[in-house]
């Protein structure tokens, strides 16, 4: 779906006005929307079907840019997380390498070329924990990783190697809420 | 598509407008299409004689005022009516009752034949005083009791500032109230005011009762008297009665996303299963005519001429009762470049600004809705709007009562969009 430039929300072509902020979407350029891209995760495999019930990665914001749900996402199956998928940055300077499985590192280079990753390497993990979604932070300071729930306003932070379960529309936050950050929201399919 | 469409006998005169005419085919792709509706030069008549049936809360409540140090909400009341029927002529026709915990008539439906008529409605008036509760189905009843006569144009004009005291048995009443008005052909104008009426049961009734009936709330007697004014001359130009549109998509694979008539408030039409709407629209004036703003969903559009939508027009000529129905039917092209693309038709995205605005103002963003109703080229509401953003600012503001005027005024704001824009159109033709 195209997006308004102005508040990133998303509309119909052929609409007039933005649905959310009434801005005149007929300029040519708003029309040309940047194509949607899936991230890959490592064992996930494109264009394969997944059965049973799905976990959408989307990445909402990346410090004050925007952006809507469905630009930049990940698709994971959950029975994947009964083997934890580590979210980080890929770095293939040390070795033994560093390879999480959903690497954010491409996409902080294109987005913010030149800008220091606010993502570590190794950053979180999304598991599976007595059949539930979890994160799990990685980095072993207590304001790296943080979540909102869904229908709150509210962020807590996860201190290092503890669990939190996951809900449909929940935010994971990389880095800090009113700093530097990644703020991805987990969207589930329905059964 | 876009332009006036004059039906073979002449009565009725519909212009289409589409967004785009030429629209860029992506796979979905909306389209909107504005319908515009007016009494043609043909049905122009003399003015038309009026039956308003006035029925005034008297309840204890109806001796506070809306703000501090500001007169009783009843003397509100009643210096509009009395500015009102300064305007009246001797061919209208008025009826006068109240309630309170009964409804009483005080002056039976009477023709204006000469000043003494005049005058016994204007003592009867002044002598209205609070009492005791609320019994709105009581008084409403009274006024739509006599029939109306074949040559006048009928309306119920009431006041309240209350709930009813006791809803088990007035609110279902009300009910039956409002389906009577609907078949007798009687519109109902109610005013509201203050913050503690039933909003939500009162519009109800109001869109029950169908026909151009509508709810206002006000704050002062300006606003009534102004607004009672208006709408008499919007009467007095009714030229088409029992109108009707009905709309239907063209193709199954075509999904009808929405449909808002903008007059004489804006209110979103039901639509069945997403393929088809009917309005009962009532009377139609020749200064405001009737608008629809529609919208369908293309999923798979292919570039050519594509038809969108059926449109069926029924209605009746208020003096001659010569009955019509028309049909329209409404294509669009696709194209398959952006570059082909028509520009976005003035008209439509002005509508689409007037709607986003009046959704601020429902939302209390009153500031926003100011700067949108400028855009839109309307600045007598974005100038209301400012107001309203300045008062709501002030300490002990209250909210609820901006809020409904605020509403009110949005929603009914197409009206004096739409007298404008013709007046305009009227100027430069």
């Amino acid at each position: 779906m195209p997006t308004c430039k102005k508040c990133s929300g998303s509309y119909v072509h052929g609409q007039i006005i933005c649905p959310n902020c009434a801005e005149d979407l007929d300029e040519p350029l708003a029309l040309e929307s940047p194509p949607a891209q899936l991230l890959p995760v490592a064992g996930v495999y494109e264009g394969v079907v997944h059965i049973g019930r799905t976990i959408t990665l989307n990445v909402i914001e990346i410090d004050d840019r925007t952006f809507p749900e469905g630009r930049y996402f990940a698709i994971i199956p959950v029975q994947r997380l009964q083997v934890p998928v580590r979210i980080g940055r890929m770095d293939l300077s040390q070795f033994p390498h560093i390879l999480p499985e959903f690497n954010l590192g491409g996409l902080l280079a294109n987005l913010q070329p030149g800008l220091r990753p606010v993502v570590s390497r190794l950053h979180a993990t999304l598991q599976l924990e007595r059949e539930a979604p979890v994160v799990k932070p990685l980095v072993d300071h207590s304001a790296a990783t943080w979540v909102r729930h869904t229908g709150s306003d509210r962020f807590s932070p996860i201190p290092p190697n503890t669990l939190r379960r996951l809900e449909d529309r929940d935010c994971i936050v990389l880095g800090h809420p009113k700093g530097r950050h990644v703020t991805l929201r987990v969207v589930f399919s329905h059964p | 598509m876009s332009g006036i469409v004059l039906f073979p006998d002449a009565l009725l005169k519909v212009a289409i407008r589409l967004g785009r005419t030429h629209v860029l085919a992506a796979a979905p792709t909306r389209v909107q299409i504005l319908v515009e509706t007016r009494p043609s030069a043909a049905s122009k008549q003399m003015t038309a004689a009026t039956d308003l049936r006035f029925v005034v809360d008297v309840s204890g409540s109806m001796a506070g005022s809306t703000r501090p140090g500001e007169a009783s909400k009843l003397e509100v009341v009643k210096r509009a009516i009395l500015g009102l029927l300064e305007s009246l002529n001797t061919r209208d026709h008025v009826l006068l009752s109240v309630f309170s915990t009964q409804g009483k008539l005080i002056v039976p439906l009477t023709r204006l034949v000469n000043d003494s008529a005049k005058k016994r409605i204007y003592d009867a008036v002044q002598e209205l005083q609070p009492d005791a509760s609320t019994n709105i189905s009581a008084g409403l009843e009274l006024a739509l009791t006599p029939a109306v006569a074949t040559d006048v144009l009928p309306r119920v004009i009431l006041f309240t500032d209350g709930q009813s005291s006791d809803p088990t048995t007035d609110h279902p009443r009300l009910d039956q109230l409002a389906d009577l008005a609907r078949t007798q052909l009687i519109p109902l104008s109610i005013y509201g005011t203050g913050s503690d009426y039933n909003w939500s049961l009162l519009l109800q009734t109001a869109a029950r009762a169908g026909g151009g009936s509508f709810l206002k709330h006000v704050m002062d007697v300006q606003t009534l008297e102004g607004h009672m004014i208006a709408e008499l001359a919007f009467l007095r130009g009714t030229a088409i009665d029992r109108f009707q549109i009905e709309g239907r998509v063209a193709s199954a694979d075509i999904a009808l996303v929405g449909a808002t008539a903008l007059m004489p408030q804006i209110r979103n039409l039901e639509l069945r299963n997403r393929n088809s709407f009917i309005d009962l629209t009532g009377a139609v004036d020749l200064h405001r005519g009737a608008q629809y703003l529609l919208e369908v969903e293309v999923p798979r559009p292919v570039p050519g001429e594509t038809e969108l939508l059926h449109l069926r027009f029924r209605g009746r000529n208020r003096t001659t009762g010569q009955r019509f129905e028309h049909t329209a039917h409404v294509p669009v092209t696709f194209v398959s470049q952006a570059s082909q693309q028509s520009p976005v038709d003035e008209q439509v995205r002005k509508v689409l600004i007037l709607l986003a605005a009046a959704k601020q103002a429902e939302a209390g963003v009153y500031d926003r809705a100011a700067n949108l109703y400028r855009r839109g080229g309307d600045g007598a509401t974005a100038t209301v709007m400012e107001g309203l953003h300045a008062a709501s600012q002030r300490p002990g503001a209250d909210a609820v009562d901006l809020g409904r005027e605020a509403t009110t005024h949005a929603y009914g704001a197409a009206t004096e969009f739409f007298t404008q824009v013709h007046k305009y159109q009227k100027g430069g033709s």
